[in-house]
């Protein structure tokens, strides 16, 4: 079916990153844990700076010391240290570094990822994104354009990766898995901080500036500029240009006075690829309130606009999204929690197609509205069950049940084990219904949700005082799922929800200290799929829905400080062979080498795809030349005063 | 819809199983200590490189940076683990535990665990001595060290007290002062 199938759905994302704080605070299980899992042991701590040690979550609301792991859910946490001793330039880069998420670039500026499964350009549509709390999902295509995403990177302070189902919190399209990328807070950027790096891929640069205005306020301002290099065509008629550059800006506010804290932050930003002419801008602004009710009870209140547009060759997309969502968390009795809260959200989307296919409506609006509750109960001092859900409604499909049940028990205080099962759904997107063109293909206003009820169980601990391990087994169970059919046997073609079955598969990571000053990281995932059509039909697009997924991935990493500021990472990654596109597996390995100067000036030198001058990752001819990503080597300095 | 065989189920859920099993292969006697504990010990070592003592404080012989940890000790083995191997301009980090204050032990940093009244104690000994002392969320402005951790939105942040690092002799990056919740210099009381 052609070049437009930029496939994909969209809707809903209640919840947020900092959302997620406050939910911790105030009494969710799912992020309590998060932001301790990126430390568990005082040698980790060690590669922390003060700062990021300062900004450790140590405690929940309820003062109560957290234990090292009680997190019933799949939660891989990529720490500030962690980007910064990989080096990366990029978000996209970044999540390369979380062993539960599966990361394939396109080309320059182009990415499929995903958790647990459905990678592809064309099918990546089950993983929902937050940015500060601001869904980075689109509707329009279902899906995350990574190249519009824009994050101040040497100002993020985590970034928590879910692999499974986060629907109750997080609401739809959080189907098989939830990022959620959290920035600093204001006071803990204070100063002037230049990064920058230059290499034969990639050009960057960031400048921040952080201050204060009177006792209880703060603020940052940054800036940035990239520019990537082309990428290696395959083919030999292919000279296509890719080469992305961008800027990006953006400030963040915080007040806290007594009870109250305040947030508003807000970012643009503008890239252009000569591929397609497109130039993708937006911008954002986002405020939250946040009231301590007592020591046990907490409220937030956040709202955000933001826009999106991408404006390409064959046609102009513009995406604006006002979201306005409340919560109150509170503790009660002998350790329960419970969380509660409201969303409401209204999407506008105009897509203008110069070519034959496109939506016989260019504009749409989207409303969605939700409520959840969840509660945790300690059964036992050791036993914590969570009980949640949410019903959402939005404009176009109606009502959507997305509950959860999570039972943890906590064996001893070195290991815990969790089950779950839940449902999540992802929503229509305007191209799933709308999207006709040519006599080919007719819209399909009756596309339904896609269902998931998915099992998990875990195992997250200490199997000794110096390692760190998290294992993960799902089970899902998918309905629903999109194909291309055909209306009478023949044209027009039309999509339809054809195909359903089975995933299942293991994730697990863990870490290793050989010695104080060297550690190991290693991780591993493995899946199957066995999805069907209905009997007696077909899917003309050759299940391209069912994605492009390895059956394994695996990465080891080794982490040296070597002395004197001195420190040395290599990894070593592998992904298996892609049957549906026969993109050959691939074994990389990267070096970083870095000189803390002085507490003020880190330099470091970073090579990454060493082992070949280039290997293919994905591919998807339908909207793209094959791309080859090649070696990298880059240096990085980061001075901060 | 057609269904995956139910035997292929059972392999599944066996294998996943056998991944978590594993898991408990050899579990040894994990140390339990909250994060925040953790926290904090990798703070006592990570707060020297901010601090200047004078070129008394140090002793030719050892070439130690030396933390004491005065009283009642909330760390365990985290404090020894959290220095193991880490050094500050050539020098490495020693651990020194005593019950009560001993004037004679060299001390670069000087944990003071205790009572209020223990602590007071052991500050009143320790003033004037070229030591950072440090306290654990005290609340009574007598018994506060130089550093007094206090835990703020559930993270361990702290005051420090300059007026009290200057009557010590030791001097405090300007860095360390802009990360810390409160600056007492002196003339105020603190808090």
């Amino acid at each position: 079916m052609g070049s437009h199938v930029d496939d994909r759905a969209g809707t809903r994302s209640p919840g947020s990153g900092r959302a997620l704080h406050t939910l911790a605070a105030a009494g969710c299980v799912l992020a309590a844990a998060a932001s301790v899992a990126a430390a568990q042991t005082v040698e980790d701590l060690a590669r922390l700076s003060i700062e990021e040690l300062a900004a450790i979550e140590v405690t929940s609301a309820s003062r109560r010391a957290q234990p090292l792991s009680e997190t019933a859910a799949a939660i891989y946490v990529i720490t500030a240290e962690d980007i910064r001793r990989s080096g990366v330039g990029s978000l996209p880069e970044a999540l390369r570094l979380a062993p539960n998420l599966q990361v394939a670039r396109l080309n320059a500026y182009n990415y499929a990822i995903t958790a647990r499964g459905f990678n592809s350009p064309e099918a990546a549509n089950k993983l929902l994104v937050l940015v500060d709390g601001r869904t980075v999902y689109s509707p329009f295509a279902g899906t995350v354009f990574w190249e519009s995403v824009a994050v101040p990177l040497p100002d993020v302070e985590r970034i928590e990766v879910i692999s499974g189902p986060g629907g109750t919190l997080w609401g739809a399209n959080a189907v098989n898995g939830v990022i959620n990328i959290i920035t600093r807070h204001s006071s803990e950027s204070q100063g002037v901080l230049v990064d920058a790096g230059a290499g034969n891929a990639e050009r960057k640069a960031t400048v921040r500036y952080g201050g204060d205005i009177g006792d209880d306020a703060t603020f940052r301002v940054y800036a940035s500029r990239f520019d990537r290099s082309d990428t290696e065509p395959v083919l030999p008629n292919d000279t296509v240009p890719d080469a992305f550059r961008g800027s990006q800006a953006g400030f963040r506010m915080d007040l806290g006075d007594g009870d109250d804290a305040y947030t508003l932050q807000g970012d643009i930003y503008r890239n252009y690829t000569e591929f397609l002419d497109q130039t993708l801008r937006g911008g954002n602004v986002l405020g939250r309130w946040t009231r301590q009710l007592g020591p046990d009870s907490a409220f937030e209140l956040q709202a955000y606009y933001d826009v999106k547009i991408r404006d390409y060759a064959v046609a102009y997309d513009s995406l604006k999204t006002f979201d306005v969502q409340a919560q109150h968390g509170l503790t009660f009795g002998d350790g329960h929690r419970f969380v509660w809260g409201g969303e409401y959200r209204v999407w506008r989307s105009l897509f203008e197609s110069q070519v034959v296919f496109g939506f016989q409506e260019p504009e749409a609006t989207l409303s969605v509205g939700s409520a959840f509750a969840q509660a945790e109960f300690a059964l036992t001092p050791d036993l914590r069950l969570t009980l949640g859900s949410k019903v959402e409604v939005d404009s176009h499909t109606g009502a959507n049940v997305l509950p959860n049940l999570r039972l943890a028990w906590q064996v001893d205080e070195a290991h815990m084990l969790w089950s779950a099962v839940s449902r999540a759904v992802r929503t229509p997107s305007r191209i799933d219904r709308e999207l006709s063109g040519g006599g080919i293909l007719v819209p399909a206003p009756d596309f339904r949700v896609e269902k998931l009820t998915a099992y998990e169980i875990g195992y997250r601990g200490q199997p000794t005082a110096r390692s760190s391990l998290s294992v993960s087994a799902y089970y899902n169970v998918y309905d629903d799922l999109r194909t291309l059919g055909s209306t009478n046997g023949g044209l027009p073609f039309q999509l339809r929800n054809d195909m359903g079955g089975e995933t299942y598969g293991v994730e697990a990571w863990g870490t290793y200290s050989v010695r104080d000053w060297w550690r190991l990281r290693a991780g591993f995932d493995w899946m199957r799929k066995d999805l069907d059509l209905e009997p007696g039909t077909a899917d003309l697009s050759g299940r391209q829905a069912a994605g492009q997924d390895p059956r394994h991935q695996a990465q080891l990493r080794s982490e040296m400080d070597l002395g004197d500021g001195w420190w040395l990472d290599l990894a070593l990654r592998r992904v298996g062979r892609v049957p549906p596109t026969r993109v050959p597996a691939y074994t990389e390995v990267d070096a970083h080498v870095g000189w803390q100067v002085t507490p003020a000036l880190n330099l470091s030198l970073h090579g990454v795809n060493l082992l070949d001058e280039t290997h293919p990752e994905v591919n998807n001819p339908a909207t793209s030349p094959p791309r080859l990503i090649g070696r990298t080597i880059h240096a990085k300095l980061r001075a901060e005063f | 819809m057609p269904r995956l065989p139910r035997h292929r189920h059972f392999r599944a859920a066996a294998l996943a199983l056998a991944v978590i099993a594993s898991a408990f292969a050899g579990p040894a006697a994990a140390s339990e200590q909250s994060l925040e504990y953790a926290v904090k010990a990798t703070y006592l070592y990570k707060l020297a490189p901010f601090v200047e003592w004078p070129a008394h404080a140090h002793d030719p012989q050892t070439g130690t940076i030396d933390l004491c940890v005065v009283g009642e000790d909330p760390f365990g083995d985290t404090l020894d683990r959290a220095v193991a191997g880490q050094q500050l301009g050539g020098r490495p980090f020693a651990v020194r535990r005593m019950r009560v204050l001993d004037p004679r032990a060299r001390c670069h940093v000087m944990f003071l665990g205790g009572s209020a009244a223990q602590t007071a104690d052991a500050l009143r000994m320790a003033r004037g001595m070229p030591v950072l002392t440090v306290t654990d969320a005290v609340a009574d402005p007598a018994a506060m060290g130089i550093v007094n951790f206090v835990v703020v939105d559930g993270r361990v942040r702290f005051e420090i007290d300059a007026a009290a690092a200057a009557q010590n002799g030791i001097a405090i990056s300007s860095k360390l002062l802009d990360l810390a919740v409160a600056v007492h210099r002196g003339g105020e009381t603190p808090r």
